[in-house]
Order: C-alpha cells, then structure tokens, then sequence
C-alpha cells in the first residue's frame, strides 16, 4: 500500500476514535439533566468527524490505493497535489472541530475568523481532491512501473 | 473500468466539490453572518453529500468491481444500473430544487425515486454477490491420446 494511502487511512480510524469520544461525551452528558447542555454545541462537530474525518477520508485513502494508476511514470499523479490535500483537509477539519464549538461557548472576532479559515481549508481540500482524483477515473488501465 | 462507473463516480466527485463547496458557503456564513440565504442550501448539501456522493460513488465501484457474471467479464445488463443512477440524479434534482423553491411533496417524491433506485441497484448486485466461481482447469491432453 503506498505511503500516501497509509497516511489518509491511518488518519481516518484516528477521526472515528474521536467521533466516538465525542458521541460518548454527548450522550453521557445527557445524564447531567442539565437546564441547556454545553456539549450540544458538539453535534455537528460529531457529524463532520464521522461523515469528513472517517467515512470521506477512508474512501479517498482507498482511492489512492486501488483507482487506475494515473501513468506508467506517476502512478498517483502528481504527488504534491495529494500530500496538499491530505494537510488541508486534516488542518480545515481540525480547527473547525475546535472553533465551530465555541462560536457557541465563548464567540470573539478571532473565532470568526478562524472558522472563515477553517471553512476556506475545508472547501480547498476537495477541490485539491478532486484534482488528484479526476484523471484516475479512467476507462485504460495503465500498469505502474 | 466501464462506462458507467466512469460517469457514477465522476458524478460522485463533483456533488463533493460542489456540495462541499456549499456547506464551506454555510460555515462562513454562521461565523460572520453574511449571505443569510445559504441557509436554504442546508437539506442540499445534507442530500448532496449522503445520496450524491456516497451513494453515487458505491453504485459506480460496485459495477465496477463486484465478481462478474461470467468467464468473458460480463458484468449484466447495465440498463438496471443506468436506470437505478437515473432515479438519484432525479431524486436529488427534486431535492436541491426543494430546498431553495420549498415544495410540501418533495420528500415523498424524492424518497421513492431514491427507494425505486435501491429496489434496482440491489437486483443488480444480487447475482453477482457470489463465491468466485474456480473454474477447473482443463486436463492436459498426452500425446498418447
Ligand atoms: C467542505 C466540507 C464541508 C463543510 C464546510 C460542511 C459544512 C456544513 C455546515 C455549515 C452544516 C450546517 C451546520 C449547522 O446546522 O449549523 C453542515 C451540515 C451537515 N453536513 Fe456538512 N460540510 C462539509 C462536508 C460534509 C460531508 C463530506 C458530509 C457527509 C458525507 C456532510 C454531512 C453533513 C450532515 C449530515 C449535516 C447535518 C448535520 C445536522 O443535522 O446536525 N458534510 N455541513
């Protein structure tokens, strides 16, 4: 399995483990009986760890792995390109986990303004994704080196 | 890989990019509060992302990649298929264009296209949800023969 795969793959069980943590973290907090629950404000972050970090990140690690090698000389394309969107998408995704919160607990311009960040890092990830993708759907198989 | 799991996944990437795009849309929006109508987006990017990329994605590996039907490679009529990726194109057009025009009976019309496109999908599979068939190889034939 190239490095490459290895390094999505590897990040996206990291993602499940924290989705779980957090689902536990929600669900135990329910038992709280709390007037408004602080850890509500974790919902969506749960979601995107799940549907982004896990499911997302694991199917496009299996892509790197098992799609049509791009050439004969680069089998996964331009490698640049795919090391770029694993580092966007794990940064974009992180700091909105942290941010997307405390928009709810503590709001500040820094906040904001970190989400904006987040959000811009998020929506580049996929297009870089799409980029190092995009050639691998391809009807001729051509063998790797 | 064949034509169809040329379109399904291709199609799978750009719901992705442009669903992604919308929810990156959303999250700037809920930091600095600009462009309130996003909001309206939120069911299509929800929809965008489960049933156009997930889905979309698996019914074009599965065609791909599940045993064949035969020794020359046959993968079944592709018309099921064709017909199943029909009906969630169609659903999720009903969807996106519910959820910026509002439109009571849009969920039911919508989840029975999605409902008819699992009914067909799954006849698809169904058959080619088997064992490896090993074929033995035929006898080496002496020259005594
Ligand atoms: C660039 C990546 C993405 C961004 C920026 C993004 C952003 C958002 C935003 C802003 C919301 C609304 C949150 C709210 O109501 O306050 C949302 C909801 C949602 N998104 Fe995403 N999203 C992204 C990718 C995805 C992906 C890949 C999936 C699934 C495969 C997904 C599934 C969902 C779901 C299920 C909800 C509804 C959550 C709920 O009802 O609480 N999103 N997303």
């Amino acid at each position: 399995m190239p490095t490459l795969a290895r390094y999505y793959i590897r990040t996206a069980f990291v993602w499940l483990v924290l989705a779980f943590a957090i689902g536990i973290a929600m669900l135990t907090s329910q038992l709280w009986a709390l007037k408004t629950n602080p850890l509500a404000a974790l919902q969506i972050v749960f979601y995107h760890a799940l549907m982004v970090g896990w499911v997302t990140q694991l199917i496009v690690g299996v892509a790197i792995w098992l799609f049509p090698v791009h050439s004969r000389e680069q089998p996964r394309g331009n490698e640049n390109v795919a090391w770029a969107a694993y580092a966007t998408f794990n940064l974009g995704l992180g700091l909105r986990s942290i941010v997307e919160p405390l928009l709810q607990w503590a709001p500040s311009g820094l906040v904001k303004w970190a989400i904006v960040g987040a959000a811009c890092l998020q929506v580049a990830a996929l297009w870089l994704i799409l980029l190092m993708l995009w050639p691998r759907v391809k009807a001729k198989v051509s063998k790797a080196k | 890989m064949p034509k169809f799991s040329l379109f399904s996944i291709r199609a799978s990437l750009l719901y992705l990019v442009i669903g992604g795009s919308v929810g990156g849309i959303m999250l700037v929006s809920k930091a600095i509060g600009v462009w309130p109508w996003i909001w309206y987006w939120r069911t299509a990017h929800i929809h965008a992302m489960l049933v156009g990329w997930l889905l979309n994605l698996i019914f074009g590996v599965a065609f791909w990649i599940l045993p064949r039907l035969d020794a020359h490679g046959w993968r079944g009529s592709p018309w099921l298929v064709w017909s199943a990726s029909g009906l969630l194109q169609a659903a999720l057009a009903v969807l996106v264009w519910a959820s910026i025009w509002p439109w009571s009976a849009a969920i039911a019309i919508a989840s029975s296209l999605e409902c008819l496109a699992a009914i067909a999908i799954a006849w698809h599979c169904w058959p080619r949800l088997q064992p490896l068939i090993i074929e033995p190889r035929p006898a080496k034939t002496s020259k005594l023969d």
